[in-house]
């Protein structure tokens, strides 16, 4: 699987390696190709007048990205731990940080693994996701990443899981 | 000796040449011993032409030997090489062997040689691509463009033979792209045999400038020209292919080795490569200014650390000279603006430069090249008085008009300076009255009203012409000249003439900035459009309704835009008393932005904020700090704009 697949066809090529992280104590994916680094926390400058969940920006290696606060822009609130961290997400040319409490593992999941994402009533936006990946004993999210980051507005997803689980 | 590359069929160069030398005889440009010999030889050739002549062949070489009779007698040829004849003859036997203009600049015209071998490389490709399928029209365009562009490359840069061949050949290419006929094997192989004689013309530019300045003609240039000109589709393959084949090969060779010596690096990689470096700059900075070091116990390590640091900083001064340019071919190209505006409104206008050796960065100069051209013009257009007026007012009926480039305090400063009439401060304070900019001149000072014709709409010109004076114009001239953060300052005396100078930084690549802190956040502000800074007294502070808090300096009010509030910083000094007030201008107005505290000034390599994130209103872009985190730089207009609405200049 690579970049060009999943793009053109998502809904059969999303086998494959996904970075699992932790957010508010749920699990997360993200698709691997689309990880370029993980840096440990740092100084972020705030940006005003940028939607809450903009942390700000750092300056990875002399280029100045903007990080955005995984957890407001899921309708939680901003808690910074020790093992917090920030993703260096790739997408195309540009490059955005994300802030994650943990990162946890990489799972490779196959097609088998991954269901689609339930359809829900109004307030939940399962297009932010790719699928939902079940391997061992944990569900996990798997993020549509471009879209997550793409959207304007803080999007709730923590209803998703309790459906699941259900 | 010049009648060898013409035949006695090249009716067009053949009248061309009896007509120059008709002239070199009645202009007594040359000895008058030779005059005889010309006359004979212009006789002769009027004869051939006029087809009177019995035997022309016979006749031909009769002209040959006549020229070289001439050619024999002393100061001939020194009459005949452009140094020293008069534009009247240029155009004459010299036609066929040909010089360099006198004013090339060297370095344009290898500027040209190496696009044009692109160009032309290009257009191979293409013509090639052609043959296989004649209905490609992309490629056809491209061939069009390569031509065209070499075209009018050449004809600005004097090389009139070059011109008029690329027109010659491009007309050919413009008729297959009309679709007046199709691209037959005929067309191909002349098309290509065009490209060879542009390559040999080019080779023989190449070999001017490393020679003695005298361009020879391609053999088969005249009869390649001709039938260019002449085609016709229904011509047969064979007959075009009688047209003798070009020689390209030593003297291309020599072109290609011009370009190497130069190589063409896409801007964004140079671009990164000096942000790089920049990043070092402050890397190495944050190393040197460690504790290890600073406690003095580590003298090997620092003495390591100082050496890097200089190396360091050879690398930012060399990375940063590969993009400066000199300011000499912007220049150049203001000399034909000046000619051209000066013919069309009927004036005598001199064009001198200073310091077109003073270097800039290449990206500044795209910016800056249109607001030149507009500030010229204008200074031609309303600057200089009419030959006239100017006698009736005891100068010279011949006006100049100056450029002058130097360096100041670390800007490059370009001015402006024409020996007219000066600004009329009563007539601009009465327009912009009319146009209600001002409501009076009341309290503002000639600079400030001089100013007001940088103003958007503002026009002062009497009538409207086409070169300027449009009303639009030096306001974008303004806007364009923020973008790449100069300054502009007007001086005038009626009568003495203007004087515009324009600061403008070195290079975009690094700001000037001062580091404000507004409670725990920093910001940069560049320092060109910092006026002052001063903590308010209570009486200069008052608010006024509709516009909010305002502060009084030296007589004149400007709103106060407190960054806390507006950036939503809580933790900043609320009173104004206590905090620092900087004025900033951002060309139009004053503002007074309230900090806590200056920080200092530093050098900042500004960067886009992320792409992910857009454009922040507010905001130019981001800076690595020394403490290697990002500061916000200020993007003075945009924060002022963001605030109260705008004001009127008087009060």
């Amino acid at each position: 699987m690579n970049d060009q697949q999943t793009a053109l066809v998502p809904a059969h090529a999303r086998a494959g390696k996904y970075l699992t992280f932790f957010l508010a104590g749920e699990e997360y994916g993200l698709e691997i190709l689309k990880v370029s680094e993980i840096i440990g926390m740092q100084a972020i400058t705030r940006v005003p007048r940028t939607p809450d969940f903009v942390r700000g920006v750092i300056n990875l290696r002399g280029k100045v990205i903007p990080i955005t606060d995984l957890r407001v822009k899921f309708g939680m609130t901003s808690n910074d731990s020790e093992e917090s961290c920030i993703i260096v997400v790739q997408m195309r040319e540009v490059q955005t940080g994300i802030v994650v409490d943990r990162v946890s593992e990489v799972v490779a999941l196959t097609e088998d693994e991954i269901a689609n994402s339930p359809e829900f009533g109004a307030g939940v936006d399962t297009d932010l996701l790719l699928g939902i990946g079940k391997s061992g004993d944990r569900v996990k999210l798997l993020l549509d990443i471009d879209k997550v980051l793409a959207a304007r507005e803080v999007s709730v997803l923590t209803d998703v899981l309790g459906a699941v689980a259900a | 000796m010049l009648l060898m590359q013409l035949e006695t069929t090249d009716t067009a160069d053949l009248t061309e040449l009896r007509d120059a030398l008709v002239a070199l005889v009645f202009d007594s440009k040359i000895p008058t011993t030779a005059e005889p010999h010309v006359a004979r030889a212009a006789r002769l050739l009027g004869g051939i032409l006029d087809n009177t002549a019995v035997n022309a062949a016979a006749d031909f070489q009769r002209v040959n030997d006549a020229m070289e009779s001439a050619l024999a007698v002393d100061g001939v040829l020194a009459a005949l090489t452009p140094e020293h004849h008069a534009p009247a003859a240029a155009p004459s036997p010299a036609r066929a062997h040909d010089a360099l203009p006198d004013d090339t600049d060297l370095e344009l015209l290898r500027d040209f040689l190496s696009e044009a071998a692109e160009y032309i490389e290009s257009s191979e490709v293409a013509l090639l691509a052609l043959e296989a399928d004649p209905q490609d029209a992309e490629a056809v365009n491209t061939v069009f463009r390569a031509f065209h562009t070499v075209k009018s490359t050449a004809a600005f840069l004097g090389l009139t033979h070059i011109a008029e061949f690329a027109h010659e050949a491009e007309s050919l290419l413009s008729r297959v792209r009309d679709r007046e006929f199709s691209y037959g094997p005929g067309c191909a192989d002349l098309s290509l045999r065009s490209v060879d004689m542009l390559k040999a013309l080019l080779g023989s530019v190449e070999h001017a400038i490393a020679g003695d300045g005298s361009l020879v003609r391609p053999e088969g240039y005249p009869r390649l020209v001709a039938v260019l000109a002449n085609y016709r589709p229904d011509q047969d393959a064979a007959s075009v292919g009688a047209v003798p084949m070009v020689e390209a090969g030593p003297r291309a060779q020599r072109t290609e080795s011009v370009a190497d010596a130069t190589i063409r690096v896409r801007t964004d990689r140079l671009d990164r490569l000096i942000n790089m470096v920049g990043e070092l700059v402050i890397a190495q900075t944050m190393i040197g200014g460690d504790d290890l070091l600073a406690n003095g116990l580590q003298p090997d390590l620092a003495r390591k650390v100082t050496h890097a640091g200089k190396i360091v900083r050879e690398l930012q001064e060399l990375s940063m000279s590969m993009r400066m340019v000199p300011l000499r071919s912007t220049f150049q190209k203001l000399a034909r603006v000046v000619r051209d505006t000066a013919s069309k409104v009927g004036k005598s206008v001199h064009f001198a430069t200073d310091g077109d050796e003073v270097e800039i960065d290449r990206n500044l100069v795209d910016i800056l090249a249109d607001p030149l051209v507009h500030m010229v013009r204008n200074a031609v257009d309303h600057g200089i008085e009419l030959p006239n007026d100017r006698s009736r007012s005891g100068k010279p009926s011949t006006g100049t008009v100056r450029l002058s480039a130097y360096h100041a305090s670390g800007n490059v400063v370009v001015d402006l300076i024409d020996d007219g009439a000066g600004l009329d401060r009563a007539r601009i304070v009465r327009k912009a009255i009319e146009k209600g900019l001002i409501e009076s001149d009341r309290g503002m000072s000639d600079s400030d009203v001089f100013n007001l014709i940088f103003a958007p709409g503002f026009s002062t010109a009497e009538k409207v012409t086409d070169i300027s004076g449009r009303g639009v114009g030096l306001d974008v001239v303004r806007r364009n000249l923020e973008l790449i953060r100069g300054r502009l300052e007007i001086s005038s005396a009626p009568g003495a003439g203007t004087t515009f100078s324009l600061r403008l930084p070195l290079t975009l690549a690094v700001t000037d900035g001062m580091l404000v802190r507004v409670g725990s956040e920093r910001f940069v502000i560049p320092l060109t459009q910092i006026h002052m800074s001063f903590q308010p007294e209570p009486s200069m502070l008052s608010t006024v309704v509709g516009n909010g808090e305002m502060v009084r300096l030296r007589g004149s009010l400007m709103p106060v835009v407190r960054l806390h509030r507006m950036f939503n910083i809580r933790d900043a000094i609320e009173n104004p008393l206590q905090a620092l007030l900087v004025i900033v201008d951002d060309g139009a107005q004053r503002t007074a932005l309230m900090v806590d505290e200056l920080l200092g000034q530093q050098q900042v390599v500004a960067k886009p904020l992320g792409e992910a994130l857009g454009r922040i209103p507010g905001f130019s872009g981001g800076a690595i700090l020394g403490d290697g985190r990002v500061g916000l730089i200020l993007d003075v207009r945009e924060t002022t704009s963001l605030t109260a609405p705008p004001l009127k200049l008087a009060s």
